[in-house]
């Protein structure tokens, strides 16, 4: 499909385009502070798994261009592991979120204190297989989640892309140990179509008696042990089968009725408007040479 | 009340085969399955886990680990052979399981997790140790354990973002990090001589490395998605893979140069991904299973099983069996009979191949025939028919084993002054031969011939219909069936040929017809005919031949290929041969799958595909390159299918058939995101078998759904709408066909229409239709059975959301619209002022007498918010004539009940929530039926839980949560039998459930 069509197809891509967003997903980031307003008075932020970067454009305008006061102490940091075109008031990072030297450059970079504020529109390439790719989201969230878990000061937010598939009331249950409160928001730019939503963990309370330790030998489970929300026991023995816990979060659909529809379509495009070039040309997809062997007719059933 | 609930059968994803001795063991959802390979039989089903899918297996003396995300049970062979569940064994891991394997001695197992750890246990899975190479962090997509030695263990570890790690299990160190692949590696194994490693990732491509170096020693391109699986077999000379492409593969490791090379490529799997492979080395058997829940075995020795499958002759080399030929003479025809070949030369000489001895003679040299002939016959008679450019024809019948000719006939139509084409068919001791000139003007002449003495009984001289150019035939009761270009066919009276044809125009969209082929004689006189044509459609038309009336019950269209021919086997499934690029392709067009390909370098050229001696026996014979290839296909001597599956792609909507097919079997259909609607029949143990698979849509189905017991009608994006009928009076199969088509109005791709509704005009087949569209628009079409027409008479729209569901209620002298948005919102309209039509006492009076101008639909005349995201099913009860309850779930994971009532004075309306399960789903509820006679509601959520409410006092008491094995749970239909309801959900892949409350 070329960019015109899809100009015609998705509105929220092409206002993204019209106002400059790397992404459409920005709305989404949007639509959600409209209704938790978490971004009001925050001082340092972080966006995780961030590439290509229009969660911290919304960052940005929103701390540093709607609120101008106190700019010198506001701090965004943005971590990939691919790297990012620059964003203005943002520090970029190239590094991995598991890894304990991140953290130390984000907190050198805060200056010893702690985020009021943690995001993460990461996901995994899927694969099809639903139970793998929803492991592999989770692995994913509470791996943005155990960094958290190092910077968010008490009372803080922590934003996540999630996909509402079989075990997720085990990943809500989970964050339900940390967090004062736990809500799945889906806002109107997200599809209804398909499993995405986010979920927003307000009121961080961290355990009173566990130290948070990044640890590249450790994995996620290693991690959260003694927090209540690993699953590790102490015993050698591979439990029995056995329910864990799980809870439903609170459902709130957000960016009000009188926005856009994601799902719908839409005829009203103006017809003078001619094709925008995305902001951001996509990245380099792994199967690029794969794409142009079959370009060249080379990618054939037939033997070689 | 007590609820009893069975799932009866489960078809989906299968992500892990094996083969072990005679017997292929086969991860299906949480359960394993066991199938003997030979029979095909399934000989246990035997659930391991609760809950979680089994993604691999290992087997070693005769004990079997089984794992699956976090899953993991240690069975015996005989267990799974014959219990009904291990559930009791099933432990779960910390993290999820990437592969498992026994140690070398068999005492200890390997457990590699996600975290590229191995956990150590022992048989009972106590932790003995936990290895990894210290201060190295991945996540895997992939991996596999080599134990090559009670202490030598490698793993091969596919990382998400960091290329393969190779390490030592017992040194815990890195062995190799392989850094060539883009993107995160999807399989990585190493093959058992010690000398190479294979992986694949997101760059599609396959890369072999040397163990001992970690250098790349070849890459290879070929699938056109990802590959999911690679298996070393034939001692490590061969590479199989399995890819989102559909296909499997085989590659040739050259054992000097160390390069992959793609030998084979089969198409194994429908529309999306092949997961499972494992390969028998001693029998060249394959076993593959994928997304769409079939479980296929393919034959690796196809072409040399036998030894006799792939023969090829030049002239020159016949010419070494005593005959002589002249320089520039070529091979004009050929015919396969009961004992081999018979082929016509371009000096006119017949020579005959025998293929009992391998052998070619010379038959005899008629001049007549040289430069231009044309031939044909008649298998089960052992004759061919030659005719030349000038009307002579020459028939040469054999014995049966070709070492004599018993009678021979030379006749000519001397009337013909050119000859382009002649057919032949025959019926019982009656042969008929046809001849046609190239002039439109000149009649077709047709013998008939005994076939026992040759001797001409009867001439005759049809007219020739205009614009038609004759292509195959068909005899039947005294009826001559001609097929034409420009898709037109003729019915000819043998009776009287001064008649002029009934002719049957446009019977398929394509040109020329290119095959006909009797089905079926119904009770009414009416013959069924299997019709092709070469631009890939097919068709089964009932024909009266008397009237020359006819109807198409079926339509349909193959993928992308030139369709030659078709015919029904003797299993009953319709095969279809033909043309794609350079293969000419059989096909089985029932179960979906090829059967056999020959790369023959495409359409033009002299072939013929015919039956060989036995059934299930094919030959196909090709001129390529001046040689003459004879492919042959065998009987299987295994299954070619092992289990069938359905979709490869989520269903996106299913429905029953309201009656019973044949005495105690159902049909349903279904719509999937493969863009696919499947009819399938359903048997009362719930085994499920798809019968056709129609490609009328261009886009992923919306909603499909039986309106009656004769209509269907689908939806989907493109603002597609087919009307289609279902004819359930055939012996051979049932068969559906897209009778009308919605007309559509902006050129929007994505414009969908989400659902609609019917109400029947009363006593008539007529009905009134509501479309509603992802643009919010609402439109009310009427449609007249007799002229098979739909007509627009309202529209409007509802706000600018998109629409979910909508139905159609007629309470007393109104006809009410409610329809569900994406807003969460319940909407209603009175459409009785925007219908041509009354409505009395709850029905639609049929008054209808066409539509002058489109009126607008009037706003909304009420709404209420019920959930707070989009309404996903809904499903109304009607509780008076003033009133209905309202059953909703929605993406806001709640479920609800609504009462609506209509008030004395026009649109006065009052409504309240009675009911709301707010927390009824940890995630979307898709959706819902009323069941046991609108007492329970039953649900289904994406969390892959069907919930049985008790609703008999408008509350949702809860009475059961079931699991289902079907990901991306997205619709059910029910319907009550005599045992209990019958239950289809549907989702990736889907299960039939019986329920019985007491």
């Amino acid at each position: 499909m070329g960019k015109s069509s899809k100009d015609k197809r998705d509105l929220y891509y092409r206002k993204a385009k019209e106002q400059g967003y790397r992404a459409r997903s920005a709305f989404k980031l949007l639509q959600l502070d409209e209704q938790f307003r978490f971004l009001d008075n925050v001082t340092r932020v972080v966006d995780l798994c961030a590439a290509p970067g229009s969660w911290s454009q919304v960052l940005s305008r929103r701390l540093f261009e709607e609120d101008p006061e106190n700019c010198d102490q506001k701090r965004i940091v943005a971590v990939d592991l691919q790297p990012m075109f620059p964003i203005d008031h943002v520090t970029t990072i190239q590094a991995d979120i598991t890894h304990p030297k991140t953290l130390s450059k984000i907190m050198d970079l805060f200056e010893g204190e702690k985020a009021d504020f943690v995001c993460s529109d990461g996901a995994p390439d899927v694969t099809g297989l639903h139970d793998l790719d929803e492991y592999v989201q989770q692995q994913l969230i509470l791996s943005a989640l155990q960094l958290t878990t190092c910077l968010l000061r008490e009372g803080g937010v922590f934003v996540a892309k999630i996909f509402r598939g079989r075990d997720i009331d085990m990943l809500y249950s989970q964050l339900g140990y940390l967090f004062e409160r736990v809500v799945c928001a889906k806002p109107r730019s997200s599809r209804g179509t398909s499993l995405e939503s986010f979920v927003v963990c307000l009121g961080y309370k961290p355990p009173t008696n566990w130290e948070p330790r990044l640890d590249v030998n450790m994995s996620v489970e290693d991690f959260f042990r003694g927090c209540d929300i690993g699953r590790l026991t102490i015993k050698d023995e591979l439990p029995a089968y056995h329910e864990e816990p799980r809870s439903v979060a609170e459902f709130i659909s957000c960016g009000g009725l009188g926005s856009f529809d994601s799902d719908a379509t839409y005829h009203d495009v103006p017809l003078n408007s001619i094709a925008l070039d995305p902001v951001q040309p996509p990245t380099n997809p792994p199967y690029k040479r794969a794409l142009e062997l079959k370009r060249k007719g080379k990618l054939t059933r037939a033997a070689q | 009340m007590a609820l009893r609930v069975e799932q009866l059968s489960h078809y989906g994803p299968s992500i892990s085969v094996k083969f072990h001795g005679n017997y292929v063991f086969a991860g299906y959802g949480v359960y394993v399955q066991v199938y003997e390979v030979f029979s095909g039989k399934l000989l246990n089903e035997c659930r391991v886990f609760q809950r979680n899918k089994v993604h691999g297996l290992s087997i070693k003396n005769d004990t079997v680990m089984v794992y699956g995300a976090r899953s993991v049970s240690i069975v015996s062979v005989a267990s799974l052979l014959s219990s009904r569940d291990q559930l009791g064994l099933e432990k779960l891991c910390p993290e999820w399981i990437t592969s498992a394997e026994f140690s070398f001695d068999g005492k200890t197992v390997f457990l590699l997790t996600s975290y590229n750890k191995v956990l150590c246990c022992d048989l009972g899975l106590v932790v003995l140790k936990t290895r990894a190479v210290y201060g190295e962090r991945s996540i895997l997509y992939s991996g596999t354990i080599t134990v090559r030695g009670t202490e030598k263990v490698q793993i091969n570890a596919g990382t998400v973002m960091d290329g393969v790690l190779v390490w030592d299990l017992f040194s815990e160190q890195n062995m190799h990090h392989l850094t060539g692949h883009e993107g995160s590696i999807f399989y990585v194994t190493a093959s058992k001589n010690g000398r190479y490693v294979a992986s694949c990732s997101d760059d599609r491509s396959i890369k072999l490395w040397d163990l001992e170096s970690g250098n790349l020693l070849s890459t290879g391109w070929g699938h056109s998605a990802r590959i999911w699986n690679l298996q070393f077999f034939d001692n490590d000379s061969k590479l199989m893979s399995a890819s989102e492409d559909c296909t499997c593969r085989v590659w040739n490791v050259c054992q000097s140069t160390c390069v992959l090379t793609q030998s084979e490529s089969y198409e194994v799997h429908m529309s999306k991904s092949v997961w499972g492979l494992d390969v028998d080395s001693d029998r060249m058997i394959a076993v593959t299973s994928g997304n769409d829940g079939r479980i296929k075995l393919t034959d690796l020795k196809s072409r040399s099983r036998v030894g006799d499958e792939i023969q090829s002759f030049s002239l020159e080399d016949i010419s070494a069996h005593g005959m002589s030929f002249s320089s520039k003479e070529i091979i004009k025809g050929f015919f396969w009979l009961r004992f081999g070949l018979v082929v016509i030369t371009s000096e006119g000489s017949m020579i005959k191949y025998n293929d009992f001895n391998a052998t070619w003679s010379p038959v005899f040299t008629n001049h007549k025939f040289r430069n231009f002939s044309v031939m044909t016959g008649v298998q089960k008679l052992n004759l061919v028919i030659l005719a030349n450019g000038v009307g002579d024809i020459l028939i040469v019948k054999f014995s049966e084993d070709g070492s004599q000719i018993l009678e021979t006939l030379e006749a000519a139509v001397p009337e013909l002054s050119k000859v382009t084409n002649c057919l032949v068919d025959s019926f019982k001791d009656d042969l008929f031969v046809i001849l046609q000139s190239p002039n439109p003007k000149d009649h077709l002449h047709c013998f008939k011939i005994n076939s026992r003495s040759l001797e001409v009984s009867a001439m005759y001289r049809f007219p020739r219909p205009h614009n038609f150019s004759a292509n195959c035939m068909a005899y039947h009761n005294n009826y001559l069936l001609i097929g034409s270009k420009f898709s037109s066919l003729a019915v000819f009276s043998l009776t009287d040929d001064h008649q002029p044809p009934h002719l049957l125009n446009r019977l398929l969209p394509g040109d020329t017809i290119t095959s006909l082929t009797f089905v079926e004689q119904l009770n009414d006189g009416k013959c069924l005919f299997s019709v092709t044509d070469r631009d890939g459609f097919y068709c089964f038309t009932a024909i009266n031949m008397e009237t020359g009336e006819a109807e198409s019950v079926l339509q349909n269209r193959t993928s992308k290929r030139f369709l030659e021919g078709a015919f029904y086997d003797v299993n009953g499934d319709y095969i279809t041969y033909g043309f794609k690029s350079n293969y000419f392709e059989s096909y089985n067009e029932t179960q979906q799958f090829e059967i056999m390909n020959e790369l023959c370098g495409g359409s033009h050229r002299q072939w013929i595909f015919s039956p060989n001696y036995g059934s299930n026996e094919y030959v196909f014979a090709y001129v390529k390159a001046s040689r003459l290839n004879i492919r042959k296909l065998h009987k299987p001597t295994f299954p070619q299918m092992l289990r069938n599956g359905i979709h490869g792609r989520e269903m996106r909507d299913v429905s029953l058939h309201p009656g019973l097919y044949g005495k105690d079997q159902r049909l349903f259909c279904s719509g999937a995101e493969d863009t696919t609607i499947k009819l399938n029949s359903i048997e009362e143990s719930g085994e499920s078998r798809s019968v056709w698979t129609f490609r009328k849509h261009t886009s992923g189905l919306q909603r499909c759904k039986f309106v009656s017991n004769e209509f269907f009608i689908s939806s989907a994006a493109r603002e597609e709408l087919y009307l289609w009928k279902i004819s359930t009076n055939f012996v051979s199969n049932p068969y559906m066909k897209a009778i009308a088509t919605l007309p559509t109005s902006a050129k929007l791709p994505d414009l969908r229409i989400m659902d609609f509704d019917v109400r029947f005009i009363e006593d008539s087949q007529d009905f009134v239709l509501v479309t509603i569209y992802s643009d919010s628009a609402i439109k009310l079409w009427y449609f007249d059975h007799k002229s098979e027409k739909f007509t627009l008479f309202a529209s409007g729209t509802y706000e600018t959301c998109c629409l979910l569901n909508a139905e159609l209620l007629p309470l007393k002298d109104s006809l009410l619209l409610i329809v569900s948005p994406s807003d969460g919102h319940l909407a209603i309209w009175d459409i009785t002022e925007s219908l041509p039509l009354n409505v009395k006492n709850g029905k639609l009076q049929d008054s209808f007498s066409g539509v002058s101008t489109i009126s607008a639909l009037p706003p909304y005349f009420t709404r209420f918010l019920v959930h707070r995201a989009g309404v996903k099913f809904l499903q109304v009860k009607q509780t008076d004539d003033a009133s209905c309850l309202l059953y909703t779930g929605g993406d806001d994971n709640a479920v609800a009940i609504s009462e609506l009532k209509m008030g004395k004075e026009e649109h006065s309306v009052t409504w309240k929530i009675l009911s709301i399960d707010e927390t009824a789903a940890a995630s979307t509820v898709t959706a819902g039926s009323l069941i046991d006679n609108g007492n329970a509601l039953l649900t289904a959520s994406v969390d892959q839980r069907l919930k049985y409410y008790d609703i008999r006092e408008n509350r949702l008491e809860l009475k059961d949560v079931m699991y289902t094995t079907n990901a991306d749970t997205g619709c059910l239909d029910a319907t009550s039998t005599p045992d209990g309801t019958l239950l289809l959900v549907g989702g990736v892949g889907f299960s039939v459930w019986r329920l019985n409350s007491a």
